[in-house]
């Protein structure tokens, strides 16, 4: 609509990310994986549990579809595999253009370079699609970590200002309990 | 999807081999056919420590697809008793990358003359160079192997310095705290001069029957989800996971305290979960594809330990806790992580330290055996000098790395009477002169002195199971044995029915007692339990006075024999044999019983 955050793109909803509540069972790379017929394959899931530190530490990282999409901006002009789904403003690929992680542009173009995936067996990349406007991950995962809001109260931009080492960081120096969320 | 793995550290020869399916269906994965292949890999005699010793690590047909499919199930013939079987169970998420690489499992065969690391890259296996890694920590192995695979998502299994210096109770672990460690798999690892096994998996995982399949998924993820909510242990563990445990367990006096002389302790508080939540705990971390979390992952504040991260457990806080009178949190915890950082397994390493308190406490051992240390009860920083010693093998700790049974047989003088093991293994948190159920599980158990066997049967046979699909045992409480059949039918296409769960459990436990009395245990000898629990009524607590009557022990233990299928000596009838398709071992348990 216009006035909103993200310009032209009408953005349905947004997955939101409460990162300190992430226990890391990777039940969204699960469900991902096989609501887009994949079947029981983490690896090609849209969003990935990275760990770092002692611990470890872990957190979720999920394209959160910059209004500006650098990742679109950076496909080579020839090429021009990627899009903007103007329902969602989640970034569809042309599989049949896309020359795939030979190529890696767009996510060298992301912020931090995290929030692109490469499908471990076509080698194209892979983006949240938001499951056309029902996340299954937000609705599987146990911890509240993820939901999603219907109606963008912002920018995604402003996720990726932090860094997942950055964002693993500042967990570990938490000093306080983190509230379970809804499950208790 | 029934590959299984075989690397000879020895020759370098890799083999990929195909399981006959009527195996697979017979033994499942895991712990069963870990039992299977132990029995017919392995001749009778074989030293647990020599190199030989097949070091297996096993999944099933639920790993990697099912809500709590994370567990692996490492195999191998335990150093700690070097008369039964092993098998040491890690979650995490080790398991499910190894089964998304294409294997149903790896062998380790034979011993390489340098440290090596394994690497698993899906079809391709490498035997990389482990020298700069040999002497770190497990923590220090697993980011190094990360980095210079440069690849934060592969997933590692390492040892420590224990593993290397063949501890008898040395761990394997993951992700820091993760531990696969009850009979001493380190020391396997490390006999083999084999460091770690990092392994990537990038293949995916589909199931027979993908309709009924994501149906019983979704209602087994449900019953986990719920769990907080459905009973008193499912709320527990999702609020403050296992480091509770000591507390409802002194309540009612099964707590080892003071190595395992009382089962009540007026200081639990101290060192418990409520404690552990005040003073340290940070955040809760969870398994792959379980949405129960019930690790609780915490930092040390403020103290000499400042700013180390801990996750204690249980088993890591039992016997080192109130087993050793320790009443210092911040040390608790600090002890619980150095034990995952040296690779040790916490359980016996706890019941080794507070054995060795008490032979000081009765002058058995002086100061001068132990170095100078003053190991009076509760000594944390004695505890952490001891345990130094013993990883290093140097002075006394080279008498207590050889576990607690060896140590109680050098040092005599009674000490054996107070060496709380069974045949060898470390019993671990729980005291049991109050509680026949929990005392005969250590008796009876497949591995020596566990206390994840299971209480009853029907326990016993979930966990065999359990172990062998291979998922986290505590799911039982939420899953019954239907569902996972409904799982496993629908990922593989079998068509097992109720009564079949029952007969494959009793397949795989009789199998693993068979093996073990193979290699010489005998039950009338063997399973049995050490003097404190017959001898040593408890004094303190709501069951002061209880103490396990020996008779009372023998007609207990008598009935489980006859309730498994077994006779008055403890051995497998020929009919019993035939029912379960275990005939190929007939021979051997004949000759056993015409010996006796």
């Amino acid at each position: 609509m216009a006035g909103e955050p993200g310009g032209a793109a009408r953005v349905a909803g947004a997955l939101d990310v409460n990162h300190s509540a992430c226990s890391g069972c990777r039940l969204c790379e699960v469900v991902c994986s096989v609501n887009h017929g994949e079947g029981y394959f983490p690896r090609a899931s849209r969003i990935r549990v990275l760990q770092f530190e002692a611990g470890p530490i872990d957190v979720p990282v999920v394209c959160h579809r910059c209004s500006d999409h650098p990742c679109v901006a950076a496909c080579p002009p020839k090429v021009k595999a990627l899009s903007i789904d103007p329902e969602l403003g989640t970034v569809r690929v042309d599989n049949e253009r896309c020359l795939g992680i030979k190529c890696s542009k767009c996510a060298r173009a992301c912020t931090h370079k995290t929030a692109v995936f490469f499908h471990p067996k076509t080698g194209k990349p892979l983006f949240c699609d938001l499951c056309s406007g029902a996340p299954e991950c937000a609705k599987v995962c146990p911890t509240a970590t993820l939901s999603y809001m219907a109606g963008s109260a912002f920018d995604g931009k402003h996720y990726a200002k932090s860094s997942p080492p950055e964002i693993a960081r500042s967990i570990a120096s938490r000093l306080s309990p983190i509230r379970r969320g809804r499950r208790l | 999807m029934n590959a299984l793995l075989t690397v000879d550290l020895g020759s370098g020869h890799i083999r990929n081999e195909q399981l006959p399916a009527d195996i697979v269906e017979s033994y499942i994965g895991g712990r069963g056919l870990g039992a299977y292949l132990l029995w017919s890999r392995t001749a009778p005699g074989m030293p647990p420590l020599d190199g030989q010793n097949p070091l297996m690590f096993l999944v099933g047909p639920l790993s990697g697809i099912a809500p709590g499919g994370a567990q692996v199930c490492l195999v191998y013939k335990s150093p700690a008793t070097g008369v039964t079987l092993g098998h040491s169970l890690t979650g995490g998420n080790w398991g499910p990358e190894l089964r998304a690489a294409g294997y149903l499992g790896l062998l380790i065969a034979g011993k390489s003359e340098q440290p090596k690391y394994l690497f698993i890259d899906n079809d391709k296996v490498e035997l990389r160079d482990a020298s700069h890694l040999w002497g770190k920590g497990t923590f220090e192995t697993e980011a190094l192997i990360k980095s210079e695979l440069r690849d934060p998502t592969v997933r590692v299994l390492s040892i420590g310095p224990a593993g290397e210096k063949l501890v008898k109770f040395a761990s394997v672990q993951q992700e820091c705290f993760r531990s696969a460690a009850r009979g001493g798999p380190g020391a396997v690892m490390g006999s083999k001069m084999l460091k770690a096994v990092a392994v990537r998996g990038s293949g995916d995982l589909s199931v027979s029957d993908p309709g009924p399949y994501a149906g019983a998924f979704a209602v087994a993820l449900e019953k986990l989800a719920n769990s907080g909510k459905s009973t008193r242990r499912g709320y527990s563990l999702v609020r403050w996971g296992s480091t509770i445990s000591t507390v409802p367990h002194s309540d009612i006096s099964e707590l080892d305290v003071k190595n395992y002389r009382e089962g009540w302790w007026e200081d639990v508080d101290k060192t418990g979960g409520l404690e552990y939540e005040r003073q340290c705990r940070v955040k809760a971390r969870s398994c792959f594809s379980c949405p129960i979390s019930c690790m609780q992952l915490g930092v040390i504040r403020d103290g000499r330990f400042a700013g180390m991260t801990v996750n204690p457990d249980f088993d890591s806080t039992g016997t080192i806790g109130p087993g050793c009178l320790v009443t210092d949190m911040k040390g608790l915890a600090y002890l619980s992580r150095l034990g995952d950082d040296l690779g040790v397994d916490d359980a016996s390493m706890g019941n080794v330290t507070g054995f060795a308190m008490e032979c000081y406490e009765k002058g058995l051992l002086t100061r001068a055996d132990l170095g100078g240390i003053d190991l009076r009860w509760g000594n944390v920083d004695g505890m952490i000098e001891l345990w130094h010693m013993v990883v290093s093998r140097t002075g006394i700790g080279n008498l207590l790395a050889e576990g607690v049974k060896v140590a109680a047989q050098e040092i005599g003088q009674g000490a054996e009477k107070f060496a709380m093991h069974v045949k060898g293994l470390e019993m671990a948190g729980y005291a049991a002169q109050a509680h026949p159920d929990r005392a005969l599980q250590y008796a009876v158990g497949d591995r020596g002195g566990c206390h994840h066997y299971g209480l009853t049967i029907k326990e016993q046979d979930d966990r065999a199971w359990a172990d062998a699909l291979v998922v986290c045992s505590w799911h039982a409480a939420f899953i019954d044995p239907p569902l996972y059949l409904n799982l496993l039918n629908a990922a593989t296409g079998s068509c097992l029915q109720l009564p079949d769960w029952g007969l494959t459990a009793n397949r795989m436990l009789t199998l693993s007692r068979c093996y073990n009395l193979r290699e010489g245990m005998r039950p009338l000898s063997d399973d049995v339990l050490p003097d404190r629990l017959h001898d040593d009524a408890l004094t303190k607590g709501p069951k002061a006075g209880a103490v396990y009557d020996r008779e009372r022990f023998r007609v207990d233990r008598a009935a489980w024999y006859r309730e498994r299928g077994y006779d008055e000596k403890g051995l497998p009838t020929p009919e019993l044999l035939q029912r379960l398709g275990l005939g190929f071992v007939a021979e051997v348990v004949e000759g056993i019983r015409a010996e006796t």
